[in-house]
């Protein structure tokens, strides 16, 4: 250090050359900064300087940024470590970068600037309001970041929140420093529009609404994120529509966005397409025939409604379904853990969701270690990863909706977390180990730090403080589980994507300030109801089934406007065991592999053809796409062609045609059977034109293979 | 014409229902091939690949990097043999590649860190190390990704079993393989027990087109006719040359019989003809090269002289590169032959060798690599390579390079994250010719 400091040196001073200048290294007549009588600063390196590094793309990846910098500097990638930058810019290569005879003679300008040959080309205009910050700061002594000008948090404002199409908006970023002050940074702060087509955001923080519709803008500063949202109405000068009639959370919620934006919801859904999608979303299996008219008949009261899904909600069906979203969200893989784990822990869950147990439960049971011997199904959860780094990120990730894995190398340039909380974060989960099928605390193992080899305190994520003693390790994890309200809004968010098809915020477990959803408000509210009736899954199915936007149809077609804001439904493709067992019930002949239907057999690595050309949830943490243009070429092309289906629609025809229906009755039992739907008119016509004259086993057959490659067919509405 | 069979269907009565046009499959779609990316490589791109995975890990030593003058421990059970390039020895289970050795580029200096099956599959596969927060496509949908299959056939085809990391990644899903069922049942997954009959099939189609139509008006409408993988595959369905193309029954017995019964050479003969009729790539897996006991019985069987892992291997790749040279298509169409990670070069306790990740032999014939050539070479014990290490990355990048695409190109995910397509992965030129 102590012949570092000499070279740190007041530039205005100093007349001479920066080759002169690094020749006469030397603190003779050169004033030396420690000797600077400690005055405030006019520009502070953490709010003025470092930013205007990042914001001008200094930090980027593929600049000095780079794990192995760029032109012999080397930032923190996207600006994480001021500190470390600061070192580097001031004192690296003995001070070259900042030395000179003025400012406007250092290397960092003149590189910056172009006016020497840089990589980068020119970043920042001689003259200009960044050029001349840059240069004040040499001048006025290069002030380190201290702890006074540390930003604490960011605040976004906005001259407007409603916009016509072309109109503009402000938006002003101020920064809260450690010592109080608060500073205007728009300058320096970075805005991206998370909805290009809606609005479009100038790097100075002006706005320009482009089409109808919400759009957010993320704004980064320091590391600090928060997004602000505009409304662009479809057309302002109408009045807003009434409310909806009903008034649940949920309706309120999104009556209120519908309002903003001048839209009307979408019309109420048929009521075959309704009974279709509350049968699949809470059972995954088509509704019986004899459940049509008791349907319409609760459907004619919100009473008898309620006693439908109530009923709906209690039957084993529902509790194999919900139990499988768990477990393909939770990974549970008997290839993996084995398959008796595998079935302790299926066990597990499926009870927990039998009986309603409220989520946080659940998760704290799975969280907390046990020290007596014997099989358990926490010890399954441990061993979903060996690695307790990838454990931690799993769980955050996957259970509280944060994501953390990218802190493992780097600071995300949208998220808080870094190194050290990722670190810290895994610590907590090093404190156990499996020994056999049980966990055992092992307070002595830790994470080193991947930079720095130092190892940390276990700490929670977004939590200050260590946790309280490297002895109660164990009992942290799951006490966070608790009434934890990142784990409420993460469930509630998954439920929403089962029955929606999309989630509030996508992608459904990252869930942060830099990621807001269109309806931020439906999102918080929800996750309060859902806390104040004891975080039960079923409570919240039944609440959102309850509500009119649930019961709504589907976009007509493609409408990029009504799928973002409306909150319509999105059409689903039946999973690869929805499909299966829709099969089943529509020929009446199953899939070998899997006699007592594909939905119950809850080990996904059963081999079979079928459910593997169908795209089964492999349970490694990606979801197969269930939009229906996601199908692929596989489970089309077995669906049409492949000689397990083709044996079954055989099989299913041969039972068919040995009873006395007539043909008529046959195909309408087989449209409800498959489609959920009576026959049109016009359907008949063309299916009558098909059967006309073929065998009456030929004519069944064909309108089977019609029927189970209809478009409707493998679609939840 | 009641039992017309599918190859004698005729795709002018299908088009005339009207049933194709309605789902939006046009003949100009599929017959249009794509162009050709200029490479940035000085080398002419290349148009197909056949990837064959060997799966467990192949034992280097036992096959591609024998060492006769090693102590037996080392050496193992099998000898030596001479092949078309002076100097140079294969194992004596691998005669019919010893003589086309002179055709390939042979890599014995692949080496990575990574000895589980899973780790290193990923790598060998993707060019990427496993990470939780990048899911990195496959080199073949990498590859998809640039190129579109032709004349209807589907771009990325895999054969075998599917491996996690044999998809699409964070690239479109449009760039997942096409999963062809193995053994026998191929052609009965694009033909149905029966084949195709054509008047119930054109019966069928006719009705399902029009009651699509009316579909699209009901309570919103459900999917927009002419999207979707259903039109795509009944355009593979009702085109008489893809079906043929998965029907490996209509080779000659005796060229089936060059390839193998066993469904190594079968999978590498029905490769050969998606490849032939316009797949890009086609990756084939085979299983069974986790060694961990009695290599002498499990790689030639010892039971049945001339079968086993290592013959059937040899027969298959034999007559593939044959065919490819014959047709002359060997100058546009790649065949690698990879593996997670080569074995211990030590026999364990129970005659058999464990994972290896130090020591690997990679086989490249075809496209732009050279004929002819060793590269690299490991130690006297088969432990690490001496000279010329390469990596899974700079395989991974060196491949996407003979197709004419920049390995070190970034690309965005959709979650807007820059990567490069394969990160730290270096083209070795040494590899083309």
């Amino acid at each position: 250090m102590e012949n570092k400091t000499p070279l740190i040196v007041v530039l205005a001073l100093a007349a001479t050359s920066i080759t002169a200048a690094l020749a006469a290294a030397t603190p003779t007549g050169f004033q030396q900064r420690k000797n600077v009588a400690p005055q405030p600063p006019a520009t502070s390196f953490r709010v003025n300087i470092h930013p205007l590094l990042t914001r001008h793309g200094c930090t980027q990846g593929a600049c000095h940024g780079s794990a192995a910098g760029r032109g012999g500097l080397r930032l923190s990638l996207l600006g994480g470590n001021p500190d470390a930058d600061f070192t580097t810019i001031v004192d690296s290569a003995n001070g070259r970068l900042v030395s000179g005879a003025t400012p406007d003679d250092t290397l960092i300008l003149k590189k910056a600037t172009g006016q020497l040959s840089h990589g980068g080309g020119e970043r920042i205009a001689i003259g200009s309001a960044p050029y001349k910050t840059l240069k004040a700061w040499l001048a006025n002594d290069m002030h380190a970041p201290t702890d006074a000008d540390v930003i604490k948090d960011i605040y976004v404002n906005a001259d407007v929140a409603v916009l016509k199409p072309g109109a503009k908006a402000n938006i002003r970023v101020s920064a809260l420093t450690n010592s109080g002050a608060t500073v205007d940074v728009t300058q320096n702060a970075i805005f991206d529009s998370l909805d290009d087509g809606t609005a479009s955001i100038a790097a100075t923080g002006r706005l320009s609404a482009i089409r109808p519709g919400i759009a957010r803008i993320m704004v980064r500063f320091e590391g600090h994120t928060k997004a602000i949202a505009f409304t662009v109405p479809l057309n302002a000068s109408t009045p807003p529509l009434p409310m909806l009639p009903k008034v649940g959370i949920i309706d309120q919620e999104v009556g209120r966005t519908h309002q903003a934006l001048r839209a009307a919801p979408s019309k109420r859904t048929s009521d075959a397409s309704l009974l279709r999608r509350i049968h699949f979303d809470t059972t995954g299996i088509a509704p019986a025939a004899e459940q049509e008219n008791r349907f319409a008949i609760a459907y004619s009261s919100t009473t008898g409604m309620q006693r439908y899904i109530n009923e709906l909600l209690a039957t084993p069906d529902t509790n194999i379904r919900w139990t499988r979203v768990l477990l393909d969200a939770l990974r549970v893989d008997s290839a993996r853990i084995g398959p008796d784990a595998a079935r302790r822990y299926t066990s597990f869950l499926h009870a927990a969701v039998t009986a309603d147990r409220p989520w946080d439960k659940t998760v704290a049971t799975l969280l907390q270690a046990r020290t007596a011997p014997g099989p358990s199904p926490q010890a399954a959860f441990w061993m979903t990863y060996r690695d307790p780094r990838d454990l931690a990120e799993f769980t955050a990730q996957t259970l509280f909706g944060k994501k953390v894995a990218c802190a493992r190398c780097h600071q995300h340039p949208y998220d808080k977390w870094t190194v050290n909380d990722n670190v810290a974060y895994a610590t907590l989960f090093a404190g156990k180990r499996l020994a056999g099928n049980t966990i055992v605390r092992d307070p002595l193992s830790t994470i080193p730090h991947p930079e720095t080899g130092a190892t940390l305190p276990g700490r929670l994520l977004g939590s200050a403080q260590p946790s309280p003693s490297a002895t109660l390790t164990q009992d942290v994890l799951a006490a966070s589980a608790l009434g934890n309200r990142d784990l409420a809004t993460q469930i509630v968010n998954r439920t929403w994507k089962e029955l929606f098809g999309k989630g509030l915020v996508e992608p459904i477990d990252d869930i942060r300030p830099g990621n807001p959803s269109r309806f931020p408000r439906l999102l918080t509210s929800l996750t309060d109801a859902f806390m104040q009736n004891g975080m039960r899954i079923k409570w919240l199915i039944a609440t959102i089934l309850m509500s009119e936007t649930y019961q709504q149809q589907a976009s007509p077609k493609p409408d990029a406007f009504r799928e973002a804001h409306i909150l319509t439904h999105a059409r689903r493709r039946l999973t690869a065991e929805m499909l299966d067992d829709l099969i089943t019930h529509t020929a009446g002949s199953p899939n070998p592999a899997v006699t007592g239907g594909a939905m119950r057999e809850l080990d996904h690595r059963i081999p079979n053809t079928t459910l593997d050309a169908f795209d089964r949830c492999q349970r490694d943490g990606r979801t197969p796409d269930e939009s229906p243009d996601g199908e692929g070429l596989t489970a089309a092309i077995h669906r049409l062609a492949a000689p397990e289906i083709q044996k079954r629609i055989a099989a299913g025809t041969a039972t068919l045609a040995s009873t006395s229906s007539s043909l008529e009755s046959i195909t309408w039992q087989l449209y409800q059977r498959g489609l959920t739907r009576p026959v049109t008119q016009a359907e008949w016509k063309i299916l009558q034109k098909m059967q006309y004259q073929q065998p009456r086993r030929q004519a069944i057959e064909d309108t089977l293979w019609v029927i189970i490659n209809h478009p409707e067919f493998g679609v939840r509405p | 014409m009641n039992s017309l069979r599918c190859d004698g269907i005729s795709r002018k009565s299908l088009l005339s229902l009207g049933f194709a046009g309605a789902l939006g499959w046009s003949l100009t779609d599929i017959a249009a091939a794509a162009a050709r990316p200029t490479s940035p490589f000085g080398i002419k791109p290349a148009e197909s690949l056949i990837l064959i995975w060997l799966d467990g890990g192949l034992s280097h030593i036992d096959s591609f990097d024998p060492k006769p003058n090693a102590p037996s421990e080392i050496r193992g059970p099998f000898a030596g043999i001479n092949t078309s390039i002076n100097g140079v020895q294969l194992s004596e289970h691998l005669p019919l590649l010893a003589a086309r050795l002179n055709h390939c580029t042979l890599i014995r200096s692949l080496t990575h860190e990574l000895g589980n099956h899973d780790t290193g599959g990923h790598f060998v596969l993707t060019g990427h190390r496993a990470n939780p927060s990048l899911n990195p496509p496959s080199i073949g949908s990498l590859i998809a990704e640039q190129n579109q299959g032709r004349a209807g056939m589907p771009t990325y085809s895999a054969i075998g079993r599917m491996q996690d990391f044999l998809g699409a990644g964070y690239l479109p899903q449009s760039t997942r393989p096409f999963a062809v069922t193995p053994g026998s049942s191929q052609s009965g997954t694009l033909l149905g027990p029966d084949g195709l009959i054509e008047d119930v099939w054109a019966r069928r189609l006719s009705t399902l087109s029009s009651l699509t139509k009316l579909s699209a008006a009901l309570d919103g409408g459900v999917v927009t006719p002419g999207d979707g993988a259903t039109a795509r595959a009944l355009g593979m369905l009702t085109s008489p040359s893809v079906l043929s193309a998965f029907q490996v029954e209509k080779e000659p017995g005796d060229i089936r019989q060059r390839y193998g019964n066993g469904s190594i050479g079968r999978n590498l003969l029905l490769a050969r003809r998606l490849t032939g009729a316009g797949c890009r790539v086609v990756q084939v897996v085979d299983t069974g090269y986790d060694t961990h006991v009695d290599i002498h019985r499990e790689l030639p069987d010892a039971r049945f002289p001339g079968s086993g892992k290592l013959p059937g291997l040899d027969r298959g790749i034999s007559a593939l590169l044959d065919d490819l040279t014959v047709s002359g298509r060997i100058d546009t169409t790649v065949v690698a032959v990879v593996s997670e990670f080569g074995r211990t070069p030590k026999l364990n306790a129970s005659a058999g060798r464990d994972h290896w990740p130090r020591a690997g032999s990679v086989l490249l014939a075809g496209g732009p690599f050279a004929r002819g050539q060793v590269y690299g070479a490991t130690d006297a014990r088969g432990e690490s390579p001496i000279e010329a290490a390469v990596s899974p990355a700079d395989i991974a990048a060196t491949l996407l390079a003979a197709f004419g695409i920049d390995p070190r190109e970034t690309v965005r995910t959709p979650d807007g994250r820059p990567v490069q397509r394969i990160a730290g992965g270096t083209v070795i030129n040494g590899f083309f010719a």
